[in-house]
């Protein structure tokens, strides 16, 4: 009989408490895999949802900056808001390329959907040249833009008058519909910018400016410009690349503490290893004595039972990362009602070096829970284990 | 009873052993957690208390971030015109305002970063806890320099010291060195307003002014009053402390499901270990039943065995907890935004009763299908096994 098939053995024998062993290896790296995979989704969707934005600057009115950036790009109603005028000097400053101004406001409609309204010009197509646009954008007031999703739920075809979800008595025309961006934008409905304005009731108001500069290199200088011009006073200035890094900071540290939790977890699981595998040692002890007794050398019997730790830890790595994998959907819509900042593309992503990695970290461990177990198996002298069971 | 299950643990010391370390590490980690939610709220709301300040005006950036920064000593990249302060001033429910500026001398040579605050002697009503511990009150000229503890031990200076600043390329005199606060101050060199601001070239700017209204039920009526001063922005201390709270409470929850889930694994292991005892046991088990003991009596014996366990894993949890917390503290501050200077990680005994009950709860949980597996032996079965 080969190794292999000794260490099946003892599964075959203690099928319940082998399985039990797996799975607290499997929940522990299935926590551990869902958090490194949930990084490098967060990171992506961060950094994705910053360039579908279009832009290196976003002016907005006073207030906490990031509460702002995370309105602008998933659509709330705005607290405060920015005056007109000062469109045109941020448009006029040294460094800017383009600047689109935007008006936006969200209604929470009775079917529990929200809409938001995004007023804006022709300017801010020189910000999205990723947008296609099936139709034209909208020219006369009363015409509309929608994203894609709002079009499939609401069914409406181009050149069909809605009437406007939460604004009872307004009607639109869609001009135009938007081909699906995988963003917010899909869910947005943009029309004139003085249509919002009216439709709100703030006339000669924005809530945000989105800056494109002819530079990026040249960020730190045209915030500088930015901040220094007559309306910088009273604006708030936010350069989105600060704005990612100081989130990806929040992020990591976050990261770091639940690693380290999630690490504790692991090592709990592997005492449960080193347990169970102790707990077969001292129930085999006189079938080791036997085995010793034909013929077995030490190291015989003690990758025997590193292999058969190993394999339960194997089989607990490989059900983890399936759990994750089921999970992780579940997993996600938790985390995004718990995050203040979340980006709306997938935050768990299947990675497979990740999945390697977890993998490759859990026979690691399992080496190492072998070793105590192993070792005693070894030691036991062929003699002693016949005559009675020994005490582990 | 009881005696029975202690003997039956203290059979088998090293599984016995290693499932109990298992519960402890899991056990100590959710008393860390549980604690210091409770304690930072705590020992947020007593420094903002103590402060006696309403409401900060910073410039415009990121308010909560400029009002960390301001509390902590650290600097600020942007800064706001002195001409804020006679606006703020001459609001009629403003009882005290106190300019500051901050800023940071980093040291290539001894690696460390010098904080130095500059203030006026309004900043004297709104730091109950500053306390001279020799020297003179405050400043006599301009060249002069209080020490906080923390700075002064460092320095090795007493007051009357001179002592030369070659990155600042100035003289300074030690008027005093504080006493020992528990705050930010401790690491602090302070100096006259007007020194800071030649000092870092900051002629006419502030880094923040500390508010503190006549009635703190004004706040509301003040605040977008002061909004209105070109350059500045109010935050409320009651607005930054809540979403401190908030973006804490978010990563607390993370990480309390991450350590349900060490808890989790631990309950398996008490399940796999009281299985394999009731294998063993068959032969003994089946003869207390034939003895006389009943079916509920074999599976309370089993439940206690496991509730025992896990209850001394909580117990040596919290005592881990206890030596580890203070060196836990020291990493957390490390990173957390706004991190107060009182203690955070003090366990609490309501952390530890909460603590407890889980252990008691999840020794239950995983005790009852190895108990029913013995309750449910026969007593004929004694003759048979082995």
């Amino acid at each position: 009989m080969s190794l292999l098939s000794l260490s099946l053995n003892e599964w075959r024998r203690r099928p319940l408490r082998n399985a039990v062993t797996a799975l607290g290896v499997a929940i522990a790296l299935a926590a551990l895999f869902s958090m490194l995979a949930f990084h490098e989704g967060y990171r992506d969707g961060m950094r994705g949802e910053i360039d579908r934005l279009g832009a290196h600057v976003l002016v907005v009115p006073k207030g906490c900056p990031y509460d702002a950036a995370s309105m602008a790009l998933h659509g709330a109603n705005w607290p405060c808001y920015l005056k007109s005028s000062y469109f045109q000097e941020v448009l006029h400053t040294v460094g800017v390329a383009t600047a689109a101004p935007a008006f936006m406001s969200a209604l929470y409609p009775s079917n529990g959907l929200q809409a938001v309204y995004v007023g804006v010009d022709e300017r801010i197509l020189a910000l999205r040249p990723g947008w296609k646009i099936e139709g034209v954008f909208p020219q006369r007031l009363g015409e509309l833009l929608v994203g894609s999703d709002i079009a499939r739920q609401q069914h409406c075809h181009l050149g069909e008058s809605i009437s406007l979800p939460g604004l009872a008595g307004e009607k639109g025309v869609i001009s135009g519909i938007l081909k699906p961006t995988h963003g917010a934008d899909d869910t947005f409905i943009y029309c004139r910018l003085e249509d919002a304005q009216t439709w709100f009731r703030h006339p000669a108001e924005l809530t945000h400016i989105l800056v494109r500069l002819t530079d990026p290199n040249a960020l730190n200088e045209t915030v500088g410009f930015l901040r220094g011009c007559d309306a910088g006073m009273d604006m708030n200035v936010v350069p989105l690349a600060h704005l990612f890094r100081t989130i990806q900071s929040l992020v990591n540290s976050t990261r770091l503490l639940l690693g380290c939790v999630a690490l504790i977890g692991l090592l709990v699981a592997a005492t449960g290893v080193s347990n169970s595998v102790l707990m077969s040692v001292a129930e085999r002890s006189r079938e080791i004595g036997v085995m010793r007794a034909i013929g077995a050398s030490r190291g015989d019997v003690f990758r025997l039972i590193c292999l058969e730790t190993l394999l339960v830890c194997f089989a607990g790595a490989m059900a983890g990362v399936l759990l994750a994998f089921v999970c992780s959907r579940g997993l996600e819509s938790w985390l995004r009602s718990r995050l203040p900042f979340a980006p709306s593309d997938a935050l768990i992503r299947w990675e497979w070096s990740i999945a390697g990695a977890c993998v490759m970290g859990a026979l690691l461990l399992g080496i190492m829970a072998a070793l105590l177990p192993a070792s005693r198996a070894a030691e036991l002298s062929p003699i002693e284990a016949m005559r009675e069971g020994s005490r582990v | 009873m009881i005696r029975l299950i202690v003997r039956n643990i203290l059979r088998r010391p090293l599984r016995n052993g290693l499932t109990f370390a298992g519960i402890a590490v899991a056990m100590a980690v959710l008393v860390c957690i549980l604690s210091f939610g409770d304690g930072y709220r705590r020992a947020l709301k007593s420094e903002l208390d103590r402060a006696g300040v309403q409401m900060m005006l910073v410039p415009l950036g990121c308010p909560y971030d400029a009002a960390t920064r301001v509390l902590k000593n650290n600097t600020l990249e942007t800064s706001l015109p002195e001409t804020a302060l006679d606006a703020v001033r001459s609001d009629s429910v403003v009882s005290v305002a106190a300019p500051l500026l901050m800023a940071a001398a980093p040291r290539q040579n001894d690696r460390r970063t010098d904080i130095w605050v500059g203030l006026d002697q309004t900043a004297l009503s709104l730091k109950p806890w500053w306390r001279v511990k020799n020297g003179q009150h405050w400043f006599s000229n301009a060249n002069e320099v209080i020490l906080g503890a923390d700075a002064a031990g460092i320095e090795m200076r007493a007051p009357g010291d001179k002592f030369y600043s070659p990155e600042m390329r100035r003289q300074f005199t030690v008027a005093a060195v504080l006493e020992r606060s528990g705050t930010s101050d401790d690491s602090a060199f302070f100096v006259p307003l007007t020194t800071a601001q030649e000092m870092f070239s900051q002629r006419g700017r502030l880094t923040a002014i500390a508010i503190r209204l006549k009635d703190p039920a004004l706040v509301r009526e003040a605040a977008p009053r002061l909004q209105s001063i070109p350059g500045a922005q109010v935050v409320t201390m009651a607005e930054m402390m809540g979403t401190f709270l908030n973006l804490l409470g978010a990563v607390r929850t993370l990480v309390l499901a991450v350590a349900a889930i060490a808890i989790a694994v631990s309950a398996l292991t008490v399940f796999n270990t009281l299985l394999a005892a009731v294998l063993e046991r068959t032969n003994e088990l089946a003869m207390l039943r034939a003895i006389g003991a009943s079916r509920p009596q074999v599976f309370a014996l089993l439940v206690g065995e496991a509730v025992l366990l896990t209850l001394c894993g909580a117990v040596a949890g919290g005592i881990f907890a206890m030596m580890i917390g203070p060196r836990i503290e020291a990493l957390a501050k490390g990173w957390i935004p706004f991190a107060p200077a009182d203690v955070i990680l003090a366990i609490s005994p309501a952390a530890l009763a909460r603590c407890s009950l889980l252990a008691l709860v999840v020794g239950a949980l995983a005790a009852l299908y190895p108990a029913w597996r013995a309750a449910r032996m026969e007593p004929a079965l004694a003759a048979k096994s082995e």
